[in-house]
């Protein structure tokens, strides 16, 4: 029993670069998905199409495999070695952060984008009806409208970030993952480490989905939930 | 509600704007729309006085509601002009912006703000777009709940009333803003009909009271009691149009005769 929690204990030391991994490449991820979208939404046609191919490749190639280039093949190109981009890309951690975020750019600026063209077109009507500015009526009847669209694959998405955050273990970083997978090659006991790290995964992503849930009832819908209503 | 002819009808709704009460509160010349290559309003001519009360009818398909929209800029149209109290939309980018103002309008849909309360709902515009103060815009919401007969439901959402309290939400929310005309999209259409009754009280009391109004209905009844002409449309234009008597009891057009053999037994 001692032994499993000397084992916690270790693998507790990762918790902080998970954390800050997920949260980190989860703020960048999402301000530039909402720039990504915007664009995508303000310019349509031929500038739209070409950030969505660009976008699409991104969502295609396994993260992986971004992680590799990024790490491996960054240090090789003379304009990162030797220009201030060294300081970042020399850090596994920063790659870590720059490709999760990369890549949640991705997934999430095609929620957004998708949240936003389902809209109903009467709420906007409406608020144009009653004088309402454009951002005005972007406030009042669009972000709402938006909120209750994207909210649910949104969490799928943030969930999926937390879990891939463990990638970042293939290139050096000590996160949860990291550890529990030291400790595995170190005693040769496969199933108590990776257990146990699979635990404090779940863990996350159960708070995660609280925080998650509380924000959209602070900011989204007052009275009944939207499924509610016909 | 067959008297509605003969209620006194102020020469100057209370709302009216003074100094132009001669001009039309809408004259629409000679405006025709396409959607692609389908001409879905052709050559709408129609003038509207102030304090007039007009039911648009016809046929679904026939462009009624897409006419309507066009008043405030719900739709775009390409050819001919509309002009609502003297303003031509178009004409410059912030006539819209006025007119709007001026013109209210009414969804079959509602489409009442579903995370905002009631109360909420009837603020908002007046805080965000005349700049009335919160306590003010409040006192001028209660009014308005009040003229429609709900204003204890101030503090629910539109989702825990029935289709025909939140259609007289709508129409609160509109008068908050002081318009001088409004417009009712089939303002019935999607209501049970046991709630019907009640929208077209509310409305029946607003044209009472003088306001310009233009409804696009298939209600009959309420046409032949409270409207001061009816328009008939099929096809994106307008058929024919006359005081109910004359349009129920003697249509000229054949078009006219046919429909009404399909809605009035």
């Amino acid at each position: 029993m001692s032994v499993l929690l000397d084992y916690l204990l270790e693998i507790l030391q990762g918790l902080g670069t998970t954390l800050s991994l997920f949260v980190i490449a989860l703020v960048i991820g999402f301000v530039l998905a909402s720039a990504v979208a915007a664009f995508q939404i303000r310019f349509p046609g031929i500038v739209a199409r070409s950030i969505w191919s660009l976008m699409f490749c991104i969502r295609g190639v396994p993260l992986l495999l971004i992680l590799y280039v990024v790490y491996y093949g960054f240090p090789l190109l003379p304009f990162i070695r030797e220009t201030v981009l060294w300081t970042v890309f020399a850090s596994p951690y920063w790659c870590a952060i720059i490709c999760l975020a990369f890549v949640e750019m991705a997934f999430t600026s095609e929620i957004i984008r998708g949240a936003y063209y389902q809209t109903p077109r009467e709420q906007v009507e409406a608020a144009r009806s009653l004088g309402l500015s454009g951002f005005q009526t972007f406030r009042v009847a669009i972000l709402p409208a938006m909120l209750r669209n994207g909210f649910a694959p949104y969490t799928t998405e943030v969930i999926l970030l937390c879990k891939s955050t463990a990638l970042a273990f293939t290139i050096t970083v000590m996160d949860l993952m990291g550890y529990a997978n030291e400790i595995r090659a170190r005693t040769l006991d496969i199933y108590h480490p990776l257990l146990i790290a699979g635990c404090i995964y779940i863990c996350i992503v159960v708070i995660t989905r609280l925080i998650l849930s509380t924000l959209f009832n602070l900011v989204a819908v007052g009275g009944t939930a939207p499924e509610d209503r016909a | 509600m067959s008297a509605a002819a003969s209620i006194p009808m102020p020469d100057k709704g209370p709302i009216a704007m003074n100094d132009t009460s001669h001009t039309p509160a809408i004259e629409i010349v000679g405006m025709s729309k396409w959607f692609g290559s389908f001409h879905v309003l052709e050559d709408i001519d129609l003038k509207v006085k102030q304090g007039e009360r007009i039911v648009v009818c016809g046929p679904s398909g026939s462009g009624k509601s897409t006419m309507i929209r066009c008043i405030n800029g719900l739709e775009d149209f390409q050819r001919g002009r509309i002009v609502v109290h003297g303003q031509e939309l178009r004409q410059r980018a912030r006539a819209l912006d006025d007119v709007r103002k001026k013109v209210g309008m009414v969804f079959q849909q509602f489409n009442l703000f579903p995370h905002l309360t009631v109360l909420e709902n009837c603020t908002l515009a007046q805080r965000w777009v005349h700049k009335v103060p919160g306590s003010v815009a409040i006192d001028i919401a209660m009014q308005q709940l009040e003229k429609v007969r709900i204003p204890e439901q101030a503090q629910k959402y539109p989702g825990q009333l029935s289709g025909g309290q939140q259609q007289r939400v709508a129409i609160a929310r509109s008068l908050c803003l002081r318009p001088s005309i409004m417009l009712f999209d089939e303002p019935t259409s999607s209501l049970d009909p046991e709630m019907v009754r009640e929208v077209l009280d509310t409305m029946a009391d607003l044209a009472r009271d003088g306001m310009t109004i233009i409804c696009v209905t298939h209600e009959m009844g309420f046409a032949r009691g409270i409207a001061d002409r009816i328009v008939f449309m099929d096809q994106g234009r307008i058929v024919e149009q006359a005081p109910p008597a004359e349009f129920f009891d003697a249509p000229r057009e054949e078009r006219t005769q046919r429909f009404l053999e399909q809605v009035v037994r």
